[in-house]
C-alpha cells in the first residue's frame, strides 16, 4: 500500500495540515521549524503506533490541545502507474486491497485509538504488514552505536519478513530463557533445567542457524546498496554476524548451558545463546561502532535502512515506505545523486529537506514536493507543489 | 461480589453480571447452586492413586478392572481426562499433576505431583508414559523433565514415555482440542 493522502491535526506545530502524495518520492521543504520532521512523526504515530523521536507520544500533541489526530489514506500499489491520482481511483481493487484510510488520535491522558475505516482496532500492527515503514532519523545512531538490543530486534525483524517460523522461535526461545534465568536467580542449578536447556538448545541452534543464513544473503545486498550510496570509494562494508554459540548442535548446546549452570547462577543471567548476539559494521578493517566517524556511521544506517526495505520487498512484494528525515544536507553531491537513484528504484518515499537545491532539476520532474510554511499557522492547506510535479 | 471474581476465568465483569443474575432468580433456583458447591466441598476429592476427581478413595477409572494397567496417561487437570474420555480412543489409566512446571511462577516439580507419578512407574506394571500435557510450553517442559528423570527406565526397555503427535494446536490447551484431533493425535503418538 502506499500514502496517498495525510491530515494531521495538533501535532507539534501543526494545527491542521493536509496534503496529497505521489507513489514515489516526495519531498517536504521548508525552513527550520516549519515541522517537517512532525510529518513523518505522525504517518510513524498513525502505523506504528509510536514516534521514532520520543516514548512520550503525549509530547507530539500540541501546546494547549488535549489530543492529536492523524489520518492516512492508503491505496494499493499501482505497479509501475506514477500517477497518484489514478492510484487512488482506478487501481483501488486490482490487487485484491481496497483503499482505507488509517487514522489514530492520542489523548493526553494517554488513551490512544487506531481506526481502519472508522472501525477501532486493538493494535496498531495491522499496518505492519500492509504498510510497513522504515525510518531514518540523523540523529538517532542507536541502531549502529547502542548496544546490541536494537541491532537484534533490526535482525529479528528483518528475517521475520522473510520465515513466519522465526517468530515463533524466538518467542519460545524468549519464554524459555525467562524461566532458566528464574531458576538461577534462586539459586537453583539442579535437574530443573534440563527441559529448560533442550527447548534452549533446539530454539537456539535454529535461531542461529536462520539468522546466519538471512544475513549470508542480507550482507551482500547491503554491501551493494552502501558501495552505491558511497560511490564505491571504500573497498565495501561488511556485515559481520557475532554470536557465542556458533556451529552447535543441538547436543552440544545443552552440554554447554549445563556446564555453565554454576557460573550463571553467580551472574544470575544466562551467558550462552542468540539473546547475546551482535552484528558488526567493519569498514576497511574498522568497527564503526567504536571507531567510526559520524558521516561514516550516518552512511552505514542509511545504507541498512534501503537494503533492509528492499529485502522485505524481495521477500514478501510488499514495499516498506521509506521515510528519511533531513538526509540531504548530510551528504556531498554525488552520494545526493546516489541516494536520489536507489529511491526513485524503490518504492514510496518521504524525504525532508531545508534546501530543494539539494535536487538537481531533472529529478525534481520525478517528485512530488510539498511546500511547508514556517510555521505552520491555522488552517493552512499544503498541496503539493503543483508546477513542480509531472504528475498533477 | 468479589467471592465470585475469585473463581478461575471470572473477571470483574462477570462477576457482576452472576451477581445481577443471583439477585434476580428466586430463592428456590438459587438454593440448588449454593447446595450444589457446598456438596462439591463436602463429597469430591482427589483420587488417592492418579488425584482425579473422586467421590471416593479410587476414581472410577481407577477402580475399573478393564482399563489397561499397563498405561498411564500424564495430563495437567482432571478436565483434561473428560477430554480424552470423550474420544474413546484410550483405555488406560491416568496421573494428573495438577499444573505444569514454571520456575517463572514458583512452580518446580515439588508444587505438582510428579513425585507421586515416578512411585507409580515403581509400584505399578507400567509400560507406557503418555505425557499428555497442554502443547504449550510449559507443558512441553514438563513432558520433558519427564523423560529425563526416566531415563533409566526407558534405558532399561521396561518403560516407553510418549508424546501425542503434533497437530494439537500449538499453545492451546488439551481441553479446548476437537475430539477427532485429540484422537488422533493420542494414537499417533512419539517417543521423548
Ligand atoms: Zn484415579
Amino acid at each position: 500500500m502506499i500514502l496517498a493522502h495525510i491530515r494531521l491535526a495538533d501535532v507539534r506545530c501543526h494545527c491542521a495540515l493536509e496534503t496529497n502524495l505521489g507513489p514515489r518520492i516526495n519531498v517536504v521543504v521548508g525552513g527550520n521549524g516549519a515541522g517537517k520532521s512532525s510529518v513523518l512523526e505522525a504517518v510513524c504515530l498513525d502505523l506504528q503506533g509510536n514516534s521514532p523521536r520520543t516514548h512520550r507520544v503525549t509530547d507530539c500533541i500540541s501546546v494547549g490541545k488535549d489530543h492529536l489526530r492523524v489520518e492516512i489514506l492508503l491505496v494499493p500499489e499501482s505497479g509501475t502507474e506514477r500517477n497518484s491520482e489514478e492510484a487512488c481511483a482506478g487501481a483501488a481493487d486490482a490487487a485484491g486491497q481496497r483503499q482505507t484510510t488509517a487514522a489514530v488520535s492520542f489523548m493526553r491522558t494517554g488513551e490512544r485509538r487506531h481506526t481502519a475505516d472508522g472501525r477501532v482496532l486493538k493494535k496498531a500492527d495491522r499496518w505492519a504488514k500492509l504498510a510497513p515503514v522504515h525510518t531514518f532519523f540523523p540523529d538517532d545512531l542507536r541502531l549502529i552505536k547502542g548496544g546490541p538490543n536494537r541491532r537484534r530486534q533490526f535482525l529479528d525483524d528483518l528475517v521475520s519478513a522473510r520465515n513466519s517460523e522465526y517468530a515463533l522461535s524466538v518467542g519460545r526461545y524468549a519464554k524459555a530463557l525467562a524461566h532458566r534465568n528464574a531458576l538461577l536467580q534462586r539459586g537453583d542449578i539442579g535437574s530443573q533445567h534440563d527441559p529448560w536447556e533442550w527447548i534452549l538448545a533446539e530454539e537456539g541452534t535454529a535461531i542461529v542457524e536462520t539468522r546466519a543464513g538471512e544475513l549470508a544473503v542480507f550482507a551482500p545486498l547491503y554491501t551493494c546498496i552502501h558501495g552505491r550510496l558511497t560511490s564505491g570509494v571504500s573497498e565495501g562494508i561488511k556485515l559481520v554476524y557475532r554470536t557465542n554459540v556458533g556451529g552447535l548442535n543441538v547436543e552440544e548446546y545443552r552440554n554447554i548451558l549445563a556446564d555453565q549452570r554454576a557460573g550463571d547462577c553467580r551472574r544470575t543471567f544466562t551467558h550462552s545463546g542468540p539473546h547475546r548476539d551482535d552484528i558488526r559494521f567493519m569498514l576497511e578493517g574498522i568497527d564503526l561502532r567504536e571507531a567510526g566517524s559520524q558521516g561514516e556511521q550516518r552512511t552505514a544506517l542509511l545504507g541498512l535502512i534501503l537494503s533492509a526495505a528492499e529485502s522485505v520487498a524481495a521477500s514478501t512484494s510488499i514495499r516498506p515506505i521509506l521515510l528519511l528525515d533531513d538526509v540531504m544536507s548530510e551528504l556531498d553531491y554525488a552520494r545526493r545523486r546516489a541516494l536520489i537513484a536507489l529511491l526513485a528504484e524503490g518504492g514510496q518515499s518521504i524525504v525532508t529537506t531545508t534546501d530543494l537545491h539539494h535536487f538537481e532539476e531533472e529529478e525534481i520532474q520525478d517528485i512530488t514536493v510539498i511546500r511547508l510554511e514556517s510555521p505552520s499557522s491555522s488552517g493552512t492547506e499544503v498541496r503539493p507543489d503543483d508546477e513542480m510535479t509531472e504528475a498533477t | 461480589m468479589d467471592e465470585l471474581a475469585k473463581l478461575p476465568g471470572i473477571g470483574p465483569k462477570t462477576a457482576q453480571r452472576l451477581t445481577f443474575y443471583l439477585l434476580r432468580v428466586p430463592v428456590e433456583e438459587a438454593l440448588p447452586l449454593a447446595h450444589a458447591i457446598v456438596e462439591v466441598k463436602e463429597t469430591m476429592r482427589f483420587c488417592a492413586r492418579c488425584f482425579n476427581l473422586t467421590e471416593q478413595e479410587l476414581c472410577a477409572v481407577c477402580r475399573d478392572p478393564r482399563r489397561d494397567q499397563q498405561v498411564i496417561c500424564v495430563v495437567e487437570e482432571p478436565s483434561d481426562i473428560l477430554s480424552i474420555e470423550r474420544t474413546h480412543e484410550y483405555r488406560g489409566l491416568y496421573h494428573v499433576l495438577g499444573g505444569a512446571l514454571s520456575p517463572l511462577d514458583g512452580i518446580g516439580p515439588e508444587k505438582i505431583h510428579l513425585q507421586e507419578l515416578f512411585e507409580r512407574v515403581e509400584a505399578e506394571p507400567v509400560k507406557e508414559i503418555i505425557v499428555a500435557t497442554n502443547p504449550n510450553l510449559m507443558g512441553e517442559a514438563t513432558a520433558l523433565y519427564i523423560a529425563e528423570q526416566l531415563t533409566k527406565q526407558v534405558a532399561s526397555g521396561r518403560l516407553r514415555v510418549t508424546r501425542p503427535a503434533a497437530g494439537l494446536p500449538m499453545g492451546a490447551d488439551l481441553e479446548y482440542a476437537d475430539e477427532v484431533t485429540l484422537g488422533r493425535a493420542l494414537s499417533g503418538r512419539r517417543d521423548l
